[in-house]
């Protein structure tokens, strides 16, 4: 098994010693995605069938490696990347896609019914009504669409690509929006223990 | 029109109150993710820069399940 070093010097390099060297760096990113993304979100994984496309990606990017971590660290991170991208598209395959459904609006309906006879339900329906008019008088179409498919379960990647944008442009939608409310309730004299309180 | 059930409703309220300043966003982080994963593995005292990362990883599903993954196939092929 070579060290990390001579992995790296032999993958720059080229021959047989380079081939030897791809073999390796395949087979630890097989074991390690094998073991990191089987039954990940409750599906098989077969890691064979990313590993050929992260070792490409790692190949084709080497120059741009940078040393702050180990070699194999780095690449591990980008088969990571590659791998829980595939299993998240394969997760999402049957999940419903109402969460994207403008037809009828960008609208939440904060409508869950709040039993009277339980304690603080007096308390809990307040936060509700507020936090349905903050939504409603805060947030923007594109806030409220991407926070809606987020709390359906679907990550900040693919809602990028449903989006038509990136994963960092969606993530800051998402952020901004929760600082709003986070705003709205404060203006409201509410504090995180009253809430959770009022919930619990 | 989407109506959140209870549970939608309770998990956006814990994403509010837990909302804090995060100067990183996920490109940041994506950048950062190996060598803060480095850090990590090596029980190394975590440089100041890598607090961004920390924050982020907290404040983003996305980037934490991916973290989360990455050392699980990291300590597998140690």
């Amino acid at each position: 098994m070579l060290d990390d070093d001579e992995l790296l010097r032999l993958l720059k390099g080229d021959g047989a010693s380079r081939d030897d060297a791809i073999a390796q760096l395949r087979s630890v990113l097989l074991r390690g995605l094998s073991k990191s993304l089987n039954n990940r979100y409750g599906k098989p994984f077969n890691a064979e069938d990313v590993v050929q496309e992260a070792l490409i990606k790692v190949l084709d990017s080497i120059e741009k490696f940078e040393g702050r971590s180990k070699f194999t660290t780095w690449a591990m991170t980008i088969a990571t990347r590659i791998g829980i991208s595939a299993l998240r598209r394969k997760y999402h395959q049957d999940v419903s896609m109402e969460a994207f459904n403008t037809a009828a609006g960008y609208s939440i309906e904060v409508a869950s019914t709040v039993d009277p006879s339980q304690s603080n339900s007096e308390s809990r329906s307040e936060i509700f009504s507020l936090l349905q008019e903050l939504i409603d008088t805060q947030l923007t179409d594109k806030q409220r669409l991407a926070t809606r498919a987020f709390l359906s379960d679907f990550a900040t990647d693919e809602i990028a690509e449903q989006l038509n944008m990136n994963r960092n442009a969606v993530y800051k939608l998402i952020h901004d929006a929760r600082q709003k409310l986070k705003d709205g309730f404060a203006r409201a004299g509410l504090t995180s223990e009253e809430i959770f309180e009022a919930l619990a | 029109m989407m109506k959140l059930s209870y549970q939608q409703i309770n998990n956006l309220i814990e994403l509010t109150i837990g909302t804090v300043d995060d100067t990183l966003g996920c490109d940041g982080c994506l950048e950062l993710m190996d060598q803060f994963a480095q850090a990590e593995l090596d029980d190394a005292v975590m440089p100041v820069a890598m607090e961004a990362v920390r924050i982020h990883l907290e404040q983003c599903k996305c980037c934490k399940d991916e973290y989360e993954a990455l050392m699980i196939a990291l300590r597998e092929v140690q």
